[in-house]
């Protein structure tokens, strides 16, 4: 009787070590990855200045937003990069850098957003495909390769033209549009998860499907698909930057990094900075989610463990 | 052989009949009576009714998708809003020149994004490879619109040897305005391919294979060109399909910023004019040249892999 | 009989990130003229190090052979440039690899594999070479219309056919075989070693047989050395060694083996792991794992002792201890 006590108490407890040591493991894998950690140190950073804008439009209702970054002062029109404006000014004399901290929110939230709808939208798909197989399995993905026979950003575009240019259209185009990768990645990655031992365990005491699905494979093919979400936040910010400079997407006066980008080739050859900054900081946050993503990747994938 | 080449352009054609039914019913949703465009806004309720009938605007979807499609096999992509023109007329000539700036964006990021990779993998941990690997970290994560722009800014504005816009004709004119936009448009899908190739070339140095050649007492460069990169050509390939749709979607950006008189364009221009029939043909165009493509690759996987071309061999049988 | 290959005080490491690996330590071989040499040890060894080694293709960084020299006909191989090198492996020193899956270019006809090794060595026209391919495939048992098709096409023993046909093609003077059954069903496995048998008897090629498994070396090496942790712990005439084991180790691995006949109820398996490459004991390597031990042999690494005729032993007791049954 006490032997069997002890069996179970030290089983428990093997448990729990395991347990914080495999998400332990991950991060400190994660950790050691001098790149990742660059990449999320400037989305720790982006995300920072997400808040603070954030907060202080709305302890100010918007006033500072208001007469920084909205009002013109043509006096400052296209002033260079110097001491008091340390990007220089747009064309209507307001502060670039201002503007483009200001932006911020609309690519994180947006890019964020639109990967999540595109997620929840796939997501289900892709698992009752991979899960069932067979003719649902064919026939989801038949559909999905029409979608997918579409260039993503036409796709979009032909969304926001009839649906209309506002901010909910285009998270609803973005959404859609890019929901058909998605549910390829959770498919593949329910598939690989679906032949494994414990799914057929679970059966034999039987566990209904959903409690399956919800329980066993959603957790353990969550790896991969949270690395594709993290991968494709870059993109979903490009595309949001693409739409608005063509003029599809966030509308000016609003500081969006692609409609600051809009006009400024009109004033290419006397104020390069509104050309060259705003894709800076594109570029950086796009680089820094695959930095990111990267690392998750290595660190979530017990097979590349050295 | 060649049953599998007609069996596959077989699975292609409800694909395509997929897409446009796609494309189809989301400019459905469109607000907007085209007839009452058409008209103007003083004409009255009458002259309306009777031109939608006239236009089958009354019939129900699947007839109106039917004849959508009925016409297109026909060549008759629908009239614009715009200008009351033959759509087919305004497009053929700006595919022809979508599919000049496309193809040559997608020859640039081959010719260097496959050298490029393959050195960088042979000479792994190099200064050269630590750069190549930055350089196409930022590539890839830059937005097509931005680099254009700032090659603008470097070659016609402060250089001033290309021109910064427009499509010359001619030579050396179409080469001197074309190498900008494809450059531009290229960039994304070079790095990409860069990485690719160097990712794939990386796995097959690691193969028993390779011993087994350098075993033989072969070169090194032998080796390199018989052996490794015949076998890392076959993921690349995919790569090169899959790039090629958003090719297509990038360039609709590209032939903004340079003024190219291409498709991409013609799509911007008409959603600012609201112009329905024009969106819808241009987008259904690109989608069937996108599919095209794949299927192309697709049935080039079977001539570079014999596995696969032995796969489809033995269905025969 | 002629010493065609005699390697002398090979040692060879690997840097890596984390440390060094100790792969090959001062390794001294011979091998004559036509016999069969079986190398056995069990994974980790350095059996394949050893085998890369002397054909020079291990990746020199990381690898590094440190000291030591591979003699072939007298001609140190370690210090011949790299296209004399180049001529020698496929012409005169050849090597198949372990596992036939993985061995053959997918994408390659497999009679242009053949050819491409005898094109590689010899002057002839593409032609010619192809004649002289067929004749190899015909040579190992397989038709040679076959030539046409690609590896996917060939079962595991085919493939390791086609591998032992490149690996002949040029007639080398020594063939060094790593583990060529290993993957390959029994049935299997004893036709590819007959066939091995007729090709040497043919070619008169000198062979090592790397292997791990004892009943291949008696059937088919007329010599043995048995490697452990990147040493030669014994070595000399395969009959002589299997009468009479003079190293713990070998006792051990004869000892291991399940018989038929026997009525022993648990198998007797040699506890414990090969050392941490990374960090050797200063001692004998095996001490941890031997039932004979005693503590000289934890500080003081043993040299090869001479036992007899062409046997050695690298053991404290070498003279003294012979085949114990447990």
């Amino acid at each position: 009787m006490c032997a069997l006590n002890n069996k179970i108490t030290v089983e428990s407890k093997v448990e729990t070590v395991r347990d914080r040591t495999l998400f332990q493991q991950a991060w400190n894998q994660f950790k050691r990855n001098r790149r990742a950690m660059v990449g999320l140190w400037i989305i720790a950073t982006l995300v920072f200045i997400l808040i603070v804008t954030i907060l202080i439009d709305f302890l100010t209702d918007y006033s500072i937003y208001d007469s920084f970054v909205i009002k013109q002062n043509l006096r400052n029109k296209l002033a260079k990069p110097s001491l008091k404006h340390f990007l220089g000014c747009d064309e209507f004399g307001r502060d670039l850098l201002l503007r483009i901290l200001w932006g911020t929110k609309y690519s994180l939230l947006l890019g964020f957003s639109a990967v999540s709808l595109s997620f929840l939208i796939g997501g289900p798909f892709g698992m009752i495909a991979g899960f069932y197989g067979g003719k649902i399995d064919n026939a989801i993905m038949r559909v999905m390769d029409v979608f997918m026979a579409c260039p993503f950003i036409l796709l979009a575009m032909a969304i926001v033209a009839a649906l209309g240019i506002s901010t909910t259209n285009l998270l609803i185009a973005l959404g859609v549009s890019g929901m058909a990768s998605f549910s390829r990645v959770t498919r593949a990655s329910v598939m690989a998860v679906k032949d494994m031992e414990y799914v057929e365990a679970a059966r034999a005491v039987g566990a209904s499907d959903l409690r399956i699905i919800v329980q066993y494979i959603f957790p353990n093919a969550m790896a991969p698909i949270l690395v594709q979400i993290t991968l494709r936040i870059g993109t979903a910010i490009l595309l949001v930057a693409g739409l608005s400079y063509i003029g599809l997407g966030i509308q000016p006066p609003a500081p969006e990094w692609g409609a600051i980008l809009t006009s400024a080739k009109m004033y290419m050859r006397d104020a390069w900075h509104i050309s060259a900054f705003p894709g800076l900081f594109l570029v950086t946050t796009v680089v820094a989610f695959n930095l990111f993503g990267d690392g998750l990747r290595d660190a979530l994938d017990p097979k590349l463990k050295k | 052989m060649i049953q599998y080449i007609v069996k596959r352009f077989l699975l292609v054609i409800p694909v395509l009949l997929g897409a446009t039914l796609l494309v189809f019913t989301i400019m459905e949703f469109a607000p907007g009576d085209p007839a009452r465009i058409m008209l103007g806004n003083d004409a009255s309720l009458e002259d309306i009714q009777i031109l939608r009938e006239d236009m089958g605007l009354n019939d129900p979807f699947i007839t109106r998708y039917i004849r959508f499609i009925t016409n297109l096999l026909k060549g008759d992509l629908g009239t614009s809003y715009r200008n009351n023109l033959e759509i087919s007329s305004q497009i053929f000539q700006r595919l022809m020149n979508t599919m000049i700036l496309a193809g040559s964006a997608v020859l640039i990021a081959v010719l260097i994004g496959i050298p490029v990779g393959i050195i960088s993998a042979i000479k792994q941990y190099s200064v050269f490879d630590n750069f190549i690997m930055m350089t196409t970290l930022f590539l890839a994560a830059s937005p097509v619109f931005w680099l254009g722009l700032m090659l603008v800014l470097l070659f016609a504005l402060k250089l001033g040897i290309l021109p910064p816009a427009g499509m010359k004709s001619g030579f050396p004119g179409l080469l001197l305005s074309l190498i900008l936009p494809a450059l531009t448009l290229s960039s994304n899908t070079m790095a990409i391919i860069a990485r690719t190739t160097r990712a794939s070339m990386l796995e097959v140095v690691r193969q028993d294979y390779i011993d087994t050649a350098r075993a033989k007492g072969l070169k090194e460069s032998t080796l390199t060109v018989r052996h490794m990169l015949p076998n890392a050509l076959i993921p690349i390939l995919t790569v090169i399909g899959i790039s090629f749709g958003s090719l297509l979607g990038g360039s609709v950006v590209t032939e903004s910023i340079f003024a190219w008189p291409g498709v991409g364009r013609f799509i911007v221009d008409s959603i600012s004019f609201k112009d329905i029939p024009s969106i819808l043909a241009s987008v259904v165009m690109l989608a069937i040249l996108s599919t095209f493509v794949n299927l192309f690759v697709d049935l080039l996987y079977a001539f570079v892999d014999p596995r696969i071309k032995s796969q489809y061999q033995s269905l025969k049988r | 009989m002629e010493k065609i290959l005699e390697i002398k005080n090979l040692t060879v490491h690997y840097e890596i990130e984390d440390g060094t690996v100790h792969a090959l330590n001062e390794i001294n071989l011979v091998l004559e003229e036509g016999i069969t040499l079986g190398l056995i040890g069990e994974t980790g060894a350095g059996k394949t190090t050893l085998a890369k080694a002397i054909m020079r293709i291990i990746p020199q960084p990381p690898g590094k052979v440190v000291s030591g020299e591979v003699l072939f006909n007298g001609t140190n191989l370690l210090k011949i440039n790299k296209t004399a090198m180049r001529k020698i492996r496929g012409e005169q020193i050849s090597m198949i690899f372990q596992d036939p899956m993985s061995s053959l270019n997918p994408v390659m006809k497999v009679g242009d594999q053949i050819a491409e090794a005898i094109k590689t060595h010899e002057h002839i026209s593409s032609v010619e070479a192809n004649q002289k391919a067929c004749e190899m495939i015909e040579l190992v048992g397989i038709n040679a219309e076959r030539m046409e098709e690609y590896p996917h096409q060939f079962s595991g023993g085919m493939k390791q056919r086609v591998v032992i046909a490149i690996a002949l093609a040029c007639s080398p003077k020594v063939l060094i075989a790593d583990e060529p059954t290993t993957a390959l069903d029994v049935t299997i496995q004893a036709q590819v070693l007959e066939m091995m048998q007729n090709l040497k008897k043919k070619f008169n090629t000198a062979t090592i047989l790397i292997t791990h498994d004892l009943g291949i070396v008696a059937q088919n090496c007329e010599k043995a050395a048995i490697i452990y942790a990147g040493e030669i712990v014994e070595r000399g005439v395969t009959r002589e060694i299997f009468k009479d084991m003079r190293h713990p180790y070998t006792i051990g691995l004869m000892n291991s083996i399940p018989k038929i006949h026997s009525d022993k109820q648990r198998l007797s398996p040699i506890t414990g792991l090969m050392p941490d490459p990374m960090s050797l004991p200063s001692g004998c390597r095996f001490y941890e794992r031997c039932k004979f031990a005693i503590e000289k042999c934890k500080h003081e690494a043993p040299e090869m002792v001479h036992v007899g005729g062409e046997h050695w032993a690298r053991c404290f007791f070498a003279k003294s201890i012979s085949n114990r049954v447990e």
